[in-house]
């Protein structure tokens, strides 16, 4: 199996999530939006705004993945990009995975580089810890982008699939949420938590490609 | 033996007498219940008074809405390997009765937790958590097959998101226990187990029975009517042909 | 019909709920069932008719 269609389809997949330039600038405004709108609704208060901190960035990367996706897949089924994925000879699972991939690498990536940043405007301590959370974010958000893969893939053929898409994998979301949340803001029984998230986000890797290659194989019939 | 059932003439045939003594049996398991659960049990005021007899209603909706959607799973399963129609029917009849029982289990556990926790929403109760997870895998397996275009594809579909479903539903279980867990809180339904007294046992039981009796004869008719309506499109598609 | 505790207003709501719903999930099962056949029936008269 020459790697020819992977790299293909993880370049075309990269070009079409950096937006024609204005790369991760769309995710990203997305997701400080949405942070940003959470102080002025829940007021100002320090302590507040550091406790639920975490989790509004959890809840605010997990809807920016939702956003990026939903074309993930759709235009190749417009198209006729998605038959000649089929014929190309790869497996489908892998050219599915490689462009989940590279939307991961353009858009939930930079999300996770730019929390120290949201993390501070919500009161946290500006110390290591930042860099360690940018990292369980980024291990999070590869898990949501491969159960949003999955759903996308379902979605295909779904005019304005987006909304449905949010339907099928809200609960495959929460294990994320959870471990996520809770490895970051620490306290009693949590300290299996960046493992649990780190087993769970290999868990939609290993799982996620074969749903969407089947359901690719659909989109496609 | 089990590609006997996957002959839909035969399973006609079958559910023929079977739905029926599903819908008997299921009325009287539950009328005995609710005789039961309404007047003869006492009230039991560790419990919390008379609000526990709401238990004869809110755990077999909540069995239900687990045993609906591992069933729903199973067929889905099934027919994605031997590609059994009555499978796919099976599966698409059980989803929106499955919603439903999930629904009743999640309206009865909120009305019983606003006298016995104060809030008609408890956050660290994970059953219900789990149940409320459960009611939206539900609502996306109905809303993906009704958004495709043919029955073929939304019968594909609705599978591979089954078994995505059935695959996390471990997952989401015990993130949402581990979440849980942490949050040590008033004790939540503490209403079920073997160690709860017979009087109030044998009442559940039979409710759990009836109502999954009942559940299951709805399942049978539903099939039947979507047997039916296949049958329609096609002769339908026939007379179109046929000119 | 049963006294119950100060609860009353809860447990009633409960089963009423479950009454509801249940019968309304049978009625709709019912009638829907009810309507293919007659479809059925009809069209299948129409094949045979000549």
């Amino acid at each position: 199996m020459t790697p020819a269609p992977l790299l293909a389809a993880f370049r075309q997949a990269l070009g079409e999530a950096w937006a024609g330039g204005a790369g991760a600038l769309l995710p990203l405004g997305f997701l400080g939006g949405a942070a940003v709108l959470v102080p002025l609704g829940i007021g100002t208060d320090g302590n507040t705004l550091r406790a639920v901190g975490p989790g509004i960035v959890w809840v605010a990367l997990a809807l920016s993945s939702l956003v990026t996706l939903e074309r993930i897949f759709q235009a190749d089924t417009e198209d006729g990009t998605l038959d000649l994925w089929l014929q190309s000879g790869a497996p489908v699972s892998a050219i599915a995975a490689a462009k989940t991939l590279a939307h991961w690498l353009a858009a939930g990536l930079p999300l996770a580089l730019f929390s120290p940043v949201l993390a501070l405007m919500f009161q946290a301590k500006a110390d290591a810890s930042l860099l360690v959370n940018a990292g369980l974010y980024a291990l999070g958000s590869l898990a949501f982008f491969f159960w949003g893969g999955a759903g996308a893939a379902l979605s295909a053929t779904v005019r304005r699939g987006g909304l449905l898409i949010s339907l099928i994998v809200l609960p495959l979301y929460v294990p994320t949420a959870i471990f996520g949340a809770l490895a970051m803001t620490g306290g009693p029984g949590s300290a299996g938590a960046p493992l649990f998230l780190a087993a769970s986000t290999l868990f939609a890797c290993a799982v996620a490609p074969y749903a969407m290659a089947a359901a690719l194989r659909l989109a496609a019939d | 033996m089990w590609s006997y059932f996957a002959n839909p003439h035969k399973f006609l045939r079958l559910s023929d007498w079977l739905a029926p003594v599903f819908y008997a049996a299921g009325a009287l398991c539950i009328a005995w219940s609710l005789w039961q659960g309404l007047w003869i049990v006492p009230k039991d005021e560790y419990q919390g008074g008379d609000i526990m007899r709401v238990m004869f209603v809110h755990v077999p909706a909540a069995w239900l809405a687990m045993a609906s959607y591992s069933a729903l799973a199973v067929a889905s399963f099934v027919w994605f390997v031997w590609r059994h129609e009555v499978a796919d029917i099976a599966a698409k009849s059980i989803a929106p009765l499955g919603a439903t029982w999930t629904a009743l289990c999640l309206a009865t556990g909120s009305i019983w937790g606003k006298p016995t926790w104060g809030t008609w929403w408890q956050w660290d109760d994970a059953r219900m958590m789990s149940v409320l997870f459960l009611f939206f895998l539900f609502l996306g397996y109905m809303a993906l097959r009704a958004a495709m275009d043919t029955r073929q594809k939304a019968a594909r579909a609705g599978a591979i998101l089954a078994m995505i479903g059935a695959l996390n539903v471990p997952l989401i279980k015990f993130s949402v226990d581990l979440f849980t867990s942490l949050h040590q809180d008033a004790s939540v339904i503490t209403a079920d187990g073997p160690k709860m007294a017979a009087v109030y046992l044998w009442p559940l039981l039979v409710s759990a029975l009836g109502h999954s009796f009942l559940f299951g004869g709805l399942v049978l008719t539903s099939m039947r009517t979507e047997i039916r309506e296949r049958r329609i499109a096609r002769l339908r598609a026939e007379a179109l042909e046929g000119g | 019909m049963p006294e119950f505790d100060k609860n009353a207003a809860y447990i009633w709501a409960c089963y009423a709920l479950g009454a509801v719903l249940i019968l309304a999930a049978t009625a709709q099962v019912m009638l829907a069932a009810r309507a293919a056949r007659k479809r059925l029936a009809a069209l299948e008269t129409d094949k045979t008719a000549p």
